[in-house]
């Protein structure tokens, strides 16, 4: 019976105690709604969809999610084909201002220079992923410079009254991401030009904002399991480039990581590719610290083992 | 309440169409002992949309439908060859192997081709509380039109389910007619997998039709009691979803579990009640 209670408060408690005039926002990722909240602050309530320590492309939305987007103000998401469930899931709220291109959702890709867009004509046989570049792009700090602008200038048009004070926001905000960008820079310099392997195709902006060099990955290709020759292949790769460190997200195997490192010696990190996958990524600037500084003790590692 | 409704009654409606349709034809199955050729006709429809992926046709695309059809058809093609009157090899043994065959060189095709498992894993894990209108209009018309045609020729659908040796022995073409329910339960199946997802349609299929079986022999009871339980565990399913705040495919499936393990319950307190409904 208290686990009934527990379920029905929950389905109440949208209704308590919120100021009248707050904006409700829904985002696909908790990334996405920690960025919104640090620029609308106590004026926003903010709800995201997906669990962090999930791979974000394949999420099952609950009733409740879609209780929460129907009631919302907006819908903020990663735009591309970052969430498979975004159409179907604006609309399951029955509200058309969510569908890709309404008033009231907001495109984080907007205005963002997108790595690997595909050239020339398309074709799948190609074996490139993404259609519209890689979706992956909050994991470079200069990006979620350009992002927190982008939910700025919305929230200013759905609440002019209120724009001064996320505009004073934002300038807090990208204050702080400047200082923390300069910090992180100098963290990553000795590394620079490295050669790393990464399991999936999540980190070219990382790697572009570290100066990393992506050689290899341990998937074939994006969501095909590594195959034996393949990882051959990569280990040759690994050996020939003396690369030391493998780079995942928590929520992918470990099998495969673990046996390259047993050969090469390479370091295996689980970065948190999304605000609280990890215990450290409590939000977007100690989710980029702790990549930062897990990448940084690999290399160290890595060099006191030479 | 409203809210309940405002965002349930798209997958409940789906749930119940889905019953109607799926509780009779897994009386079919089960009488046929074939449990599990509903997965291997999906498998085979997957298959076919990764071929059609791997000439550059869009997932959701007409063509790449075309291209799922033409695989379900050649599906059904195997499983009505398959069915000898003196049976040397158990149908279910031919399943299996379609199944695992199918499933198999999906990977391989996709290894050759581009995004990868994420795809497939699209067409063969549906999701009810997503549904959509356009959807449920599209189910809704088909299986009513398989309806109507089992409904027509229900005799011999019944019979060559149920007591093929007597359909041999009246001359009745026992391989053209398991073709023909193998086409249409193909066609179903297919188009409610990719709304529902393969436990969910399974549960469907066979859950309704066991529970059945524990308390009448006669087919005709059989299906009303399967709707029933059918219905039963959607609304049931549906609205412990809803307060609990359970993704609701798994709900349901566990819903239905739940309600045959009570069925088997009262049958084992009360076992004469199996003689009450005849």
């Amino acid at each position: 019976m208290p686990l009934f209670l527990g379920a029905l408060s929950l389905f109440v408690a949208p209704d308590f105690g919120l100021a009248k005039n707050e904006i409700k926002i829904v985002t696909t990722t908790k990334t996405f709604a920690d960025l919104v909240k640090v620029v609308g602050g106590d004026l926003v309530k903010v709800d995201y969809v997906a669990p962090p320590n999930q791979n974000v492309h394949f999420v099952e939305p609950r009733p409740s999610d879609i209780l929460r987007l129907s009631k919302a103000d907006l819908f903020v998401h990663g735009g591309l084909d970052l969430e498979l469930w975004r159409a179907p899931l604006a609309e399951a709220s029955g509200k058309s201002q969510f569908f890709d291109g309404g008033p009231r959702q907001l495109d984080l890709s907007e205005g963002l220079l997108l790595l690997e867009i595909p050239e020339g004509p398309l074709s799948r046989a190609q074996g490139d992923i993404h259609v519209f570049g890689n979706p992956h792009y909050w994991t470079s700090p200069e990006n979620a410079k350009i992002i927190v602008k982008t939910i700025a200038d919305k929230l200013s048009e759905l609440s002019p009254e209120n724009k001064k004070l996320f505009e004073e926001n934002l300038n807090r905000y990208l204050g702080e991401l400047d200082k923390k960008i300069l910090e992180w820079k100098e963290k990553l310099t000795p590394w620079k030009g490295k050669p790393i392997v990464v399991y999936h195709n999540s980190w070219p902006y990382l790697a572009d904002f570290a100066g990393l060099e992506i050689a290899g990955f341990v998937e074939p290709k994006p969501g095909i399991p590594p195959t034996a020759k393949h990882i051959q292949q990569l280990l040759g790769i690994m050996k020939e480039k003396k690369i030391k460190v493998i780079i995942k997200e928590t929520f992918f195997e470990n099998k495969t990581p673990k046996k390259l490192s047993e050969q090469t010696g390479a370091v295996v990190i689980n970065l948190p590719i999304s605000v609280g996958e990890t215990k450290e990524a409590r939000d977007y600037i100690s989710m980029i610290d702790s990549m930062v500084t897990q990448i940084t003790q690999a290399f160290e590692k890595e060099m006191s083992h030479d | 309440m409203t809210d309940f409704l405002f965002i349930m009654w798209k997958p409940l409606l789906a749930c119940l169409i889905l019953t109607g349709i799926h509780a009779y034809l897994g009386i079919h199955v089960v009488e046929r002992e074939v449990i599990f050729v509903d997965l291997a006709l999906a498998q085979i429809a997957a298959l076919g949309a990764t071929i059609a992926f791997l000439f550059g046709f869009e997932l959701h695309g007409s063509e790449t439908y075309w291209f799922s059809l033409a695989a379900t058809v050649l599906g059904a093609i195997i499983f009505s060859l398959t069915r000898r009157r003196q049976e040397k090899v158990p149908q279910e043994a031919i399943i299996g192997i379609v199944y695992a065959m199918a499933a198999a060189a999906a990977v391989l095709i996709l290894s050759r081709s581009s995004e990868g498992d994420e795809h497939i894993r699209q067409i063969l894990v549906g999701n009810i509380l997503l549904v959509s209108v356009p959807e449920m209009v599209k189910m809704t018309i088909l299986y009513t039109l398989v309806m109507l045609f089992h409904w027509w020729f229900r005799k011999t659908f019944m019979l060559i389910s149920t007591h093929p040796e007597e359909a041999f022995e009246r001359g009745i073409s026992v391989r053209t007619w398991d073709l023909l329910f193998y086409l249409t339960f193909g066609l179903v199946v297919t188009s409610s997998v990719q709304i529902a997802g393969v436990l969910l349609v399974f549960s469907f299929l066979i859950v309704p039709a066991v529970g059945a079986i524990l308390f009448s022999s006669d087919l005709r009871v059989r299906l009303v009691l399967g709707w029933g339980l059918g219905a039963a565990a959607s609304f049931l399913g549906i609205f412990l979803s809803y307060f609990f705040d359970l993704p609701t495919g798994a709900t349901i499936v566990c819903t239905f579990g739940g309600l045959l393990l009570f069925l088997a319950l009262v049958k084992f307190i009360h076992p004469k009640n199996s003689g009450l409904i005849k």
